[in-house]
């Protein structure tokens, strides 16, 4: 057999066996050590993220008009080992109200999770969407925390410090 | 339609980076899941330590994210993803001598002579003969020029009709393999039939 064998043959079965072999080898002796995958997907989200507050932050106006836009904007991150959150804090400039309000928007690794926002004595819940993002439109301002679902069946929570909102 | 997968590895990964692209930013997982396990083994061809490899991988895969629009070519997202993987592995260890080339041959005499295959052995002697037969496919590959093992070890992790794409990816001269059988693999085949110890499967 081997008396014929040249390299400019088209491949045939016997080396496309020779290579499902070499592969079979390698995947039982040198695989891709557990939870790779897992760890690129956390930095990957987590890169996309913080590609996209950038990139908000960056689209910010210069020199806004106090009294017809939010006033000042703020970017607080918690990081843990399950969960990433990024939140931005847009204050609403003085006004009327004798309480002042927030916006928050959130992002956060993971999809569709649910979020409470604690402030002011009371429970603000959320639901991200499918690619992290979160919102909460209108909140008292206040010290704050955020209690992320992380997974629902687990039942602990990812719990961040109190911030200054 | 055969009875394997419907989809190639190339055309899945394809369809999930168009998707990814298009909005759906959860394909980007199923686009790792596709494609991790071959970026490892294109880190490991290039005689990187785990580590490194592992590092690599996750490098790789930032720029992935980072540079997504301009991959004009969502057929293109494996061949673009080997290439990177190759280049970031041969800047790592040019920088740092991390490779230990002997490391994978140890493991494999381990796994030789404690054979665990895909399959579990139902029958020992089944379980012992594929065991010796990787011993002696391993004994020859690693007789070949590191140029030649780099080569058909990447080029064991591509789906069929593609190899010579693989092997342009990894910009070796055309002919190296795909849909002739190259110099390398022409070399591996001759040093196996020679070997009375080897037959396949």
């Amino acid at each position: 057999m081997s008396d014929n064998l040249h390299e400019d043959q088209p491949l045939d079965d016997v080396d496309f066996g020779i290579l499902a072999e070499l592969n079979e080898l390698l995947v039982a002796a040198d695989p891709p050590p557990p939870g790779l995958a897992e760890r690129v997907k956390f930095e990957v989200s987590w890169a996309a993220l913080k590609a996209e507050v950038a990139q908000l932050q960056a689209s910010e106006p210069v020199g806004v008009r106090a009294e017809q836009t939010y006033a000042s904007t703020d970017t607080v991150t918690f990081s843990s080992s399950r969960v990433n959150l990024m939140i931005r804090v847009s204050r609403e400039p003085a006004s009327a109200q004798r309480q002042s309000m927030v916006r928050v928007d959130g992002w956060l690794t993971g999809r569709g999770r649910q979020v409470d926002l604690l402030v002011d004595g009371q429970t603000f819940t959320a639901q991200a969407d499918s690619t992290g993002r979160i919102v909460w439109a209108k909140v008292p301002a206040g010290m704050a925390k955020f209690l992320i679902h992380v997974d629902p069946a687990d039942g602990q929570p990812v719990i961040t410090p109190v911030v200054q909102m | 339609m055969s009875a394997e997968s419907a989809q190639c590895l190339a055309d899945r990964a394809a369809v999930a980076f168009e998707d990814y692209r298009s909005g759906q930013a959860s394909r980007m997982d199923d686009l790792v899941d596709l494609l991790t396990p071959l970026m490892w083994h294109v880190a490991r061809a290039c005689r990187l330590d785990p580590q490194a490899s592992e590092d690599v991988v996750q490098t790789v895969w930032l720029k992935v994210v980072e540079k997504s629009e301009s991959i004009k070519d969502p057929q293109a997202i494996v061949a673009w993803v080997m290439t990177a993987t190759r280049r970031e592995a041969w800047k790592v260890a040019k920088r740092a001598d991390t490779t230990r080339p002997s490391e994978l041959t140890t493991s494999m005499e381990v796994e030789a002579q404690n054979p665990i295959g895909i399959k579990p052995a139902q029958d020992p002697l089944e379980a012992a003969i594929r065991g010796d037969v990787a011993k002696v496919l391993w004994s020859h590959f690693s007789q070949l020029s590191p140029r030649c093992q780099e080569l058909l070890r990447m080029v064991c992790f591509a789906d069929r009709p593609h190899y010579d794409q693989v092997a342009t990816a990894l910009g070796m001269p055309v002919g190296s393999i795909g849909p002739t059988r190259g110099r390398c693999l022409t070399t591996l085949r001759a040093a196996l039939s020679a070997d009375p110890h080897w037959s396949l499967r």
